[in-house]
C-alpha cells in the first residue's frame, strides 16, 4: 500500500460553521497557504468524509465507510473525484510528503482585485489599537452613533447651509492641501473602523494598506478573518468604516463650530461624498461586502459572473451547454443576485463611459497642457504649498491613468477570452459530457 | 473531456473561485475606502 492511497486531513485545518444563504449547510475550512491563509466554504456533508481520511484508511476504505453511513448521498465515482480533484488539490487533504504549513492552494491573485496593493500598517500595530477601540461596538455606543450620524447631517444640510454661504472657490492651494490631509485622516478613521469591529468580534491579523482600484487610489483593511463570523457581525464589520468616519465628521463639525473655519465644512462634505461612494454595491467597497453579507451571497461578483456566463452559454450553445458551477442559493438570495447582476451590468457600462469621458478625453489628452501649465507656474515662482499641491496633482493623474490603462488591458484580455469561448462552444466537436449527478 | 473544454473549465475556475463540487474559495476581504480629496469624478469632469 502506498501513501498515494492514504491522504489525510491537514492537521492545521480549522473548521467552523459558515453562515451563508446556500441552500444546504456549509462549513468554513481555513488552512495556511504559501503566503497567506486560504479559506474555503464547502458543503458540510463532505466533512464526514474528510474526517474519515485520518491516515488509517485508504481513499476507497474511507469512501466505503462514508457510503455505509450515508447510503443515499453520493455515487462512489463522484466521491472519488471529489477527493482526488477537489479536496487534495486544495490542501484540505494532504500526503505525508507535503508540508501542512503551506499546503493550502489559492486560485486568487495575490493583489486580489487591486492593480497595486501595498501593506502600510502591519497587524502588530493594527491589532492592539483595534482591540482598544472595540468598546465603541457595544450596543449603547452603536445606538448613540446612529443618532449622532442623523443629527449632525440634519444640522449641516438643513440648518448650517441656510445660514452660511459655502463656496468651494474660497479654497486656495494651502486649503486644498489641508483638505486632502483631513480627507486622508478621515479615511484612516474609516479603516480603523473596520479593524476595530473585526477585533471586537475576535478577529486578528488585520492589515491596513494602500492600493489602486479601477481609477481610485484607496486604503484597504484586510479583515479576511471575518469570514468566520455570523453574517450580522460581518455586516457590522462592513459598516464599521462609515461608523468611525462619522466620528471624524463630528470632529470636523465641532472644529468648524469652535473656529468658524469653513475648511472643516468642506472636509465634512468631501468625506460625506467618499461615504456615498463607498456604499455603492457595484464597486468592491463597503456596499459590496454589506450586500454580500446581508443576503448571504458569498463571492458576490463571482456569482454574478457565473450567472452571466450561464446566460451566455445558453445563448451560444443552447443544446448542450454545461452550467458553470455556482453555489445553490435560497430563493431570496437568487432574486437579489439576478437584480444585482442586471443592474451591475449597466453600472459596468457607466464605468466604461466615465473612463472614456474623464480619463481619455480630459486627463489623458489634457495631460500635456496641464504639465506645461504646471511647468510655467514653477518657472514663474511657486510657494512650497503650491509645489506640493502640483506634485500631488501630477501623481494623482498618473495613478488614475495607470488604473484606466490596467482596466483597458484587462478588458481586452477578457474580450479575447470571451471570443475564444464562443468559438469553442459553436464548434461541433466540442460535445460536452453529461455531468455525473448526485444520486 | 476535450482539452479545450478542460482549459475552459480551468479558466472559469480561476475567475469564479467555485468548483464543480460547490467548494468555494472565499475572496480576501479587503474593505476599501477611496479618498475623495475634493478631486472626485465630477470635479475632474469640470476641470
Amino acid at each position: 500500500m502506498t501513501d498515494q492511497n492514504r491522504p489525510y486531513i491537514n492537521p492545521l485545518l480549522e473548521l467552523s460553521e459558515f453562515d451563508s444563504a446556500s441552500s444546504r449547510p456549509m462549513t468554513l475550512c481555513s488552512l495556511p497557504g504559501e503566503d497567506r491563509q486560504v479559506r474555503f466554504a464547502l458543503p458540510t456533508s463532505y466533512i464526514d468524509l474528510v474526517q474519515l481520511l485520518d491516515g488509517s484508511r485508504t481513499i476507497d476504505e474511507a469512501i466505503d465507510e462514508f457510503m455505509a453511513r450515508n447510503p443515499e448521498s453520493y455515487e462512489k465515482s463522484w466521491l472519488q473525484k471529489l477527493v482526488e480533484t477537489g479536496l487534495i488539490p486544495k490542501g484540505i487533504l494532504i500526503y505525508p510528503h507535503q508540508d501542512p504549513k503551506i499546503a493550502g492552494i489559492s486560485r486568487q491573485k495575490k493583489r486580489a482585485f487591486l492593480y497595486l496593493k501595498l501593506p502600510i500598517i502591519p497587524p502588530s500595530i493594527v491589532d492592539p489599537i483595534a482591540r482598544q477601540m472595540g468598546f465603541l461596538y457595544n450596543r449603547f455606543a452603536l445606538i448613540a452613533g446612529v443618532i449622532m450620524f442623523v443629527a449632525m447631517h440634519v444640522y449641516v444640510y438643513a440648518i448650517l447651509f441656510t445660514q452660511h454661504e459655502i463656496d468651494f472657490n474660497q479654497l486656495d492651494a494651502t486649503g486644498i492641501l489641508l483638505l486632502m490631509l483631513l480627507s486622508t485622516l478621515g479615511t484612516f478613521f474609516h479603516e480603523f473602523g473596520h479593524a476595530s469591529a473585526a477585533a471586537h468580534f475576535g478577529c486578528r491579523k488585520i492589515t491596513i494598506g494602500w492600493g489602486l482600484y479601477i481609477i481610485y487610489t484607496v486604503l484597504w483593511t484586510d479583515v479576511s478573518e471575518a469570514w468566520k463570523l455570523p453574517r450580522k457581525q460581518r455586516a457590522i464589520v462592513d459598516i464599521g468604516g462609515v461608523y468611525f468616519e462619522s466620528i471624524f465628521l463630528l470632529i470636523m463639525l465641532l472644529s468648524f463650530m469652535y473656529t468658524g473655519n469653513t475648511l472643516f465644512i468642506f472636509a465634512f462634505i468631501f468625506i460625506d461624498l467618499s461615504i456615498a461612494t463607498t456604499l455603492n454595491p457595484f464597486l468592491r467597497m463597503d456596499g459590496y461586502w454589506l450586500m454580500s453579507d446581508l443576503f448571504g451571497i458569498v463571492n458576490l461578483r463571482s456569482q454574478q459572473m457565473a450567472w452571466l456566463n450561464n446566460i451566455g452559454k445558453r445563448l451560444f450553445s443552447p443544446k448542450d451547454h454545461k452550467e458553470i458551477e455556482k453555489v445553490e442559493l435560497d430563493n431570496r438570495a437568487k432574486r437579489v443576485l439576478i437584480f444585482y447582476s442586471i443592474t451591475g451590468f449597466l453600472f459596468f457600462f457607466y464605468i466604461i463611459y466615465i473612463i472614456y469621458k474623464i480619463m481619455i478625453l480630459k486627463v489623458f489628452f489634457g495631460f500635456p497642457d496641464f504639465f506645461e501649465a504646471t511647468l510655467l507656474d514653477y518657472r514663474s515662482g511657486m510657494s512650497a504649498s503650491q509645489m506640493v499641491g502640483a506634485f500631488l496633482e501630477i501623481a494623482w493623474r498618473v495613478l488614475m491613468l495607470a488604473g484606466a490603462g490596467f482596466m483597458i488591458i484587462a478588458l481586452i484580455r477578457r474580450g479575447a477570452k470571451l471570443v475564444g469561448k464562443v468559438r469553442e462552444f459553436r464548434s461541433p466537436d466540442q460535445k460536452q459530457p453529461v455531468a455525473e449527478a448526485k444520486v | 473531456m476535450s482539452e479545450n473544454l478542460k482549459k475552459d473549465i480551468a479558466a472559469t475556475d480561476d475567475a469564479l473561485l467555485i468548483d464543480e463540487f460547490e467548494i468555494v474559495e472565499l475572496e480576501d476581504r479587503l474593505e476599501l475606502a477611496g479618498r475623495c480629496n475634493g478631486r472626485c469624478d465630477g470635479k475632474v469632469a469640470l476641470a
